[in-house]
């Protein structure tokens, strides 16, 4: 079985939002990723941040769970970041997709997460 | 039986070490075959499933892998789907799919040259690797 985990911190009363994903996403569990992503995220949420820095795997299953988030993040007004690092897997697969289009990338996590 | 790509990737992880190949080699190749793989669990069989075979070798400085399946090929359905194979032609610098009665063989090709991600260049191949996508 593919394996993911997904740490949730929550700062100013849930204004503020970020996720630590470690381990492998495909089509196996990308569901359940998004699934534990969104619980996470509260009405009150400005900001979200995805740190995908520990992901040693990620391809378009995990792309679409990304893309889907980005939509309803957009759709709330949440401003979504995800953390990249130049040499990780998710960098490559979220720069060959063009997915900086629809979420702010950074190298690195930036705490605190300003609003 | 569920598919257990984790496996394949853990095999194809020692493959690629054992190869010498690179961080970057190898985010490429894990990517190009995971869609691979991806494709024929979601695509190629019913809901009984069937096998596929993963061949990995090296020929020169190239990585080739391929991946067989005895099914027939069903197009991507659903939402957000269908950049598997955008990706796969990406992170490779060849794809062959060969279909036939007898099932689907991709062909996947990638340098072992340690090359690192975003680069212009990298795109500009990507067009000329998609044309040759597909029968």
């Amino acid at each position: 079985v593919t394996i993911a985990h997904v740490d949730a911190t929550v700062d100013d009363g849930g204004r503020h939002v970020r996720f630590a994903v470690t381990g492998e996403v495909d089509l196996s569990n990308a569901d359940a990723v998004q699934e534990a992503l969104l619980r996470a995220i509260s009405n009150e949420a400005a900001t979200v941040a995805v740190d995908l820095a520990a992901v040693e795997y990620l391809d378009s299953a995990g792309l679409r769970l990304l893309y889907s988030l980005a939509g309803r993040l957009h759709t709330l007004q949440i401003a979504l970041e995800l953390v990249v690092p130049l040499d990780s897997p998710a960098r490559r697969v979220v720069e060959l997709a063009g997915l900086a289009s629809v979420a702010r990338l950074t190298p690195e996590a930036t705490p605190p997460f300003s609003s | 039986v569920a598919p257990n790509l984790g496996d394949v990737r853990a095999a194809l992880r020692r493959w690629l070490a054992e190869a010498g190949a690179s961080r970057a080699d190898a985010i490429d190749i894990l990517l190009a075959v995971g869609e691979a793989t991806s494709n024929v669990v979601e695509h190629a069989y019913g809901p009984v499933g069937g096998d596929m075979t993963i061949r990995a070798e090296l020929v020169g400085g190239d990585a080739v892998v391929t991946v067989a399946d005895r099914g027939s090929w069903r197009a991507p359905r659903g939402t957000n789907r269908g950049r598997g194979s955008g990706l796969m032609a990406a992170a490779s610098d060849d794809v062959r799919v060969e279909r036939g009665p007898e099932g689907t063989t991709v062909t996947i090709r990638r340098r072992l040259d340690g090359r690192t991600g975003t680069t212009g260049t990298e795109t500009g191949t990507t067009g000329t690797e998609t044309g040759e996508v597909g029968s």
